[in-house]
């Protein structure tokens, strides 16, 4: 299994040269089983460099296929959607898995942004065969020769982690989220951090740890929004966001040896995040978890 | 006045080395009128950058005021809007002007961008300046010792609204997102920016990509150096480059066109300035 990052930016994307090392798109992970087959998780404006990659292998010719796995529909997961080459491209075939929110369908959450007002793009242009498959949190099915859990993340609206299995390897993606601390974050916005907890609220988030720490227990990969430092955590724990600490703890409890930080912050410049790099890489020789910062372009080979 | 591109890109957001001289931030240009008052046209992904600066001034207290002009709701042009941080300072005072499609209202479009499905802030509401959000009628606006008349340009199925803000006599005319009838200015556009200082119109497309992309509701650098030589304009700044056109493109169309069009070219790049 090959694991390529295309988008690795949180919130918005971030052009300019202070992100030209690491990258300013937003989400796209690119999931290569051994046999050719694709799946991607999430659609932020780096699946449109995807796109134009996957133009010239098959998808061009309308012979593509691939699973489009989505965390969560907030923009920067879902707005590299319309410029996504491929979609335009009659013959090709995807199905998009994403649990749907607000009471709307799927489809009419991803094709939202294609309305008249918000996109000259409309939806109708889209030639390739989309299916839609509502999905929810704690479900486990097989795509191709891939098998995937999903699990429940702790952010606004709800975001759902995915673990994949394939080729004898693991790969979890486990983003946007909170640590499963101090808040329960849901549907309902937070406008403050609570003070306290009710007593059912720290019954919920010691489930929705036990069941991620279960479903991480052979993970061999794990790509972990890192959007915050610890001070800006502290400040907002209620945004639905980690820091790499949280991230390591989760590592060293699941037994996960190695982890990308992910969804970076937009002020994150390339020499912020060369940084984390060397200070992440001196503390794995205690923890003996090993920690990568996720950077556009680069492939993990699993 | 003093006007600062800080998003010249068409679209959508290209982050990458290939855009760094003149940038891959959608649509976002400051004007400081004499009087020190902000004025912003179009709330792309630019304003993020702005905004940062912003906090120097009043508004990063909760004491500022600003007014923001919006070409149309096209998400290149407003999905900065949920990341400009002074909205959420109390106290700030938020003028946001526009336009929108027949089927809906502004507020209700600018509103649906940050509903529960796509952003954690689940709605204008929760921002904590006081917003006001006026849909522009056929009166001219006069903000702070400015002028600011608009039109309504054709942009593929919708309209784009064109502003032009005088100031001492002096005229800005930002013309972005039109793809005019047949690739040529209609006489209202000409008329609309007549002997302006400075026009900065959309140039998405060369003309050979123009020519492949008719109906897409953009135009070509020939289209807008036509109307700049009709509408008597010295200055015309190249906008909204398709995300498709690296630096080095764009180098070559303003080095193309630079010589012969017979009029000042500047192709608009994220921090240049100019001095109206
Ligand atoms: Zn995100
Ligand atoms: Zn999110
Ligand atoms: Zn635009
Ligand atoms: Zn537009």
């Amino acid at each position: 299994m090959k694991v390529k990052f295309w988008g690795v930016r949180g919130s918005y994307p971030v052009p300019g040269i202070s992100t030209n090392k690491y990258g300013g798109n937003t989400p796209c992970i690119e999931v290569r089983l051994n046999n050719g087959q694709l799946i991607i998780i999430d659609a932020g404006t780096g699946i449109r460099m995807l796109g134009q990659e996957l133009i010239n292998n098959g998808f061009g010719s309308g012979k593509g296929r691939a699973d489009i796995l989505i965390s969560h529909t907030h923009w920067d997961h879902i707005q590299g959607f319309p410029f996504f080459k491929p979609l335009f491209i009659d013959g090709n075939q995807f199905t998009i898995h994403a649990r749907p929110s607000n009471h709307l369908h799927l489809k009419e959450i991803i094709s939202y942004q294609n309305k008249d007002c918000y996109l000259p793009i409309p939806f109708n242009a889209v030639k390739a065969n989309l299916d839609f498959v509502e999905i929810d949190a704690d479900q486990k099915f097989r795509i191709g020769d891939a098998v995937v859990k999903t699990f429940k993340l702790n952010h606004p609206n709800i975001a759902i982690g995915y673990r994949i299995e394939a080729d004898g390897k693991v790969f979890a993606v486990v983003s946007d989220t909170a640590p499963f601390e101090n808040v329960l974050i849901g549907e309902q916005f937070i406008p403050k951090p609570p003070s306290t907890l009710t007593e059912e609220e720290e019954r919920t988030l010691g489930e929705l740890q036990f069941k991620l720490n279960s479903v991480l227990e052979d993970v061999d990969f794990m790509v972990y929004d890192t959007f915050f430092q610890v001070n800006e955590y502290v400040k907002n724990p209620h945004w639905g966001h980690s820091t790499p600490e949280h991230g390591i703890d989760l590592c060293l409890e699941s037994g996960v040896p190695r982890m990308a930080l992910f969804h970076h912050a937009p002020g994150n410049t390339d020499e912020i995040l060369d940084g984390m790099q060397n200070y992440y890489r001196l503390k794995s020789k205690e923890t003996h978890v090993e920690v990568i910062v996720a950077r556009e372009g680069e492939e993990i080979i699993l | 006045m003093e006007i600062t591109f800080y998003g010249v890109r068409g679209t959508v957001a290209v982050p990458g080395p290939e855009t760094n001289e003149f940038g891959g931030n959608t649509p976002c240009v400051h004007i400081r009128t004499k009087k020190e008052y902000n004025i912003i046209i179009d709330a792309g992904t630019g304003i993020c950058g702005l905004s940062r600066k912003l906090l120097a001034t009043p508004l990063g207290k909760g004491q500022g005021e600003i007014s923001i002009l919006l070409s149309h709701t096209h998400l290149d042009h407003i999905q900065g809007f949920p990341f400009f941080i002074p909205v959420f300072i109390p106290g700030n005072r938020i003028q946001v002007y526009g336009s929108h499609p027949e089927e809906s209202d502004l507020k209700t479009i600018l509103d649906g961008q940050l509903q529960a499905s796509f952003s954690p802030i689940y709605g204008m509401s929760n921002f904590a300046a006081t917003l006001d959000i006026k849909e522009l009628d056929a009166q001219p606006l006069s903000i702070d010792g400015t002028t600011v008349t608009h039109s309504m340009m054709p942009h593929r199925g919708i309209k784009s609204t064109a502003y032009r803000i005088e100031e001492d006599g002096k005229a800005l005319v930002y013309m972005s997102d039109v793809e005019h009838e047949g690739g040529h200015a209609g006489e209202n556009a000409v008329q609309f920016a007549q002997s302006a200082q400075i026009l900065i119109h959309d140039t998405h497309f060369t003309a050979e990509d123009y020519a492949k992309s008719r109906g897409s509701g953009h135009s070509s650098i020939e289209t807008a150096i036509e109307l700049a030589k009709r509408a008597n304009v010295r200055q015309l700044v190249m906008f909204h480059y398709s995300p498709d056109y690296s630096d080095d493109v764009i180098r070559e169309i303003y080095r193309r066109y630079n010589d012969q069009s017979g009029l000042t070219l500047i192709p608009a790049q994220e921090g240049l300035k100019l001095i109206l």
